[in-house]
């Protein structure tokens, strides 16, 4: 039985979207229980692949981009703070490490690898090639979703790790070129502003964001039906409810670390 | 090892055989819907509007999808169309269920390949530029080999060619039911199923059993 509840013109089934909720996190328990698949060398290709392309590839672009971030935040906190360098050192710990890190990276991934991820999916499955997969004695689930979901969830976990350390390495880089402001003396600010709860809480939200996304566009990629249109509409909507889903959890993180 | 218990499929109907392990058998049917719905429904794609399909002893149309995906683990299919990876190139197409199932090292299955390519009629320098491409880029034929030699790699015992010399003459279609003979003799208790749309199409092979399958007069059973 469905309920329908409106919102404003809209009228949404609930049932219905508790249902894809739901699924989204029997996706994700199937791959963490079936992790041990891994072990298996196709299984393990697919992994290596999905790493590559999600963290891997984008890294090189990301350098630059999170460099200039790093210099815009650092100059707007200076041009607000003075010269102080410890404090702030605090402050763009608190931005990179607790916030631009994870959330950059999972912005980057969904826009890559979300897209790029729930139409190969969908393809595959429209084409017959799931069905191929069975008939090979080899299940769908284990061999394209498991490798995909922890693949994108250890990618979004190192690429927070390098967006961090670009956006604070390279933007006192170019603050150091640009705004004549100590490189080192700033370097040691933050270093000793760093604390195990923000890299503690950096960690947790990288795996976070990374399970929700990987874990939406397999299931969206997997459900569409038999017409080519539902393609770009399954991949929107997975796109769409990652970003959702992504700052949903990072306010409910926020809202539970600092209860 | 597969039996058909009053199946009765859209144009089709009631049909009731069963193929014994061990043996090679030919249906024949009728071209285009006739022989989709019978491959459909013989591998479990498509339910039969009466009647109970089994394979290797279980009904394919009332197991779980797991149990489904481990019978044909057991029993290999060959397609005359489709059921090439499009992600993967045509090597990795290869040897996916082979170091699927059994951890096989891609390396160590790169000499059996070559054989059964031999046994083809591809030589091993046509083999190795025609492993390199994209499925898409393979000609018809190609493709069906390729699928031959993927799913014989895995080595099953029980094999399903569906549809795969249809269209095909001479030293093509020679190539293939000689090597997929010489497969099922390779081992005992080995079953294997042509399914095809030309009667007379296995003629000059070691058929044990023909089975023909006509369509359903009109107005229903």
């Amino acid at each position: 039985m469905f309920r329908a509840v409106s919102f404003g013109d809209r009228q949404v089934h609930l049932p219905s979207m508790l249902m894809e909720y739901l699924s989204y996190y029997q996706v994700f328990l199937y791959s963490i229980k079936n992790g041990a698949l891994l072990g298996k060398a196709p299984v393990r290709s697919v992994f290596h692949r999905q790493i590559y392309f999600s963290c891997v590839e984008a890294m090189p672009k990301m350098a630059a981009l999170a460099a200039i971030i790093g210099y815009v935040v650092i100059t707007q906190l200076t041009s607000i703070l003075g010269m102080n360098a410890p404090l702030v050192g605090k402050i763009l710990v608190w931005s990179a490490l607790r916030e631009l890190g994870p959330v950059l990276s999972a912005v980057l991934i969904i826009s890559r690898s979300g897209v790029a991820v729930t139409s190969e999916l969908a393809s595959m499955k429209l084409e017959g090639e799931l069905g191929a997969l069975k008939l090979m004695g080899v299940n769908p689930m284990d061999y394209l979703v498991v490798p995909r979901v922890l693949g994108i969830t250890v990618a979004l976990f190192l690429l927070t790790i390098y967006l961090q350390a670009a956006t604070i390495i390279g933007g006192l880089l170019l603050c150091a070129a640009l705004i004549d402001i100590s490189f080192y003396q700033s370097l040691g600010a933050i270093f000793g502003a760093v604390t195990f709860a923000d890299m503690a809480l950096s960690i947790v939200k990288s795996l976070v964001f990374g399970a929700i996304i990987a874990s939406v566009i397999c299931y969206h990629g997997l459900s569409v039906g038999g017409s080519i249109t539902q393609i770009p509409q399954a991949t929107i909507k997975s796109v769409m409810r990652c970003f959702i889903l992504v700052f949903i959890a990072n306010g409910l993180i926020t809202f539970l670390v600092f209860l | 090892m597969i039996t058909f218990e009053t199946v009765m499929t859209a144009s089709q109907g009631p049909v009731s055989f069963h193929i014994a392990r061990g043996s090679i058998t030919a249906i024949e049917t009728d071209p285009g819907d006739g022989f989709a719905e019978l491959k459909n429904t013989l591998l479990g794609l498509c339910p039969p509007r009466k009647g109970r399909v089994s394979l290797l002893g279980r009904d394919l149309y009332s197991i779980s999808e797991e149990e489904y995906v481990d019978i044909f683990r057991e029993v290999g299919v060959v397609l005359d169309d489709g059921g090439l990876i499009s992600n993967l190139k045509v090597w990795e197409n290869l040897v996916l269920p082979a170091t699927y199932h059994d951890g096989i090292n891609a390396a160590a299955v790169e000499k059996k390949a070559a054989a059964m390519f031999g046994r083809l009629g591809i030589g091993p320098e046509e083999a190795r530029e025609m492993t390199s491409l994209a499925p898409g880029e393979l000609s018809s034929t190609n493709a069906r080999m390729v699928r031959m030699v993927r799913t014989m790699l895995a080595g099953p015992d029980h094999m399903i060619y569906a549809g795969i010399t249809d269209g095909l003459r001479g030293p093509a279609r020679d190539a293939i039911l000689s090597a997929a003979v010489e497969y099922h003799r390779a081992a005992p208790g080995r079953t294997s199923v042509f399914l095809t749309t030309s009667p007379g199409a296995l003629t000059g092979t070691a058929v044990d059993t023909t089975i023909t399958i006509a369509a359903a007069p009109e107005g229903g059973e």
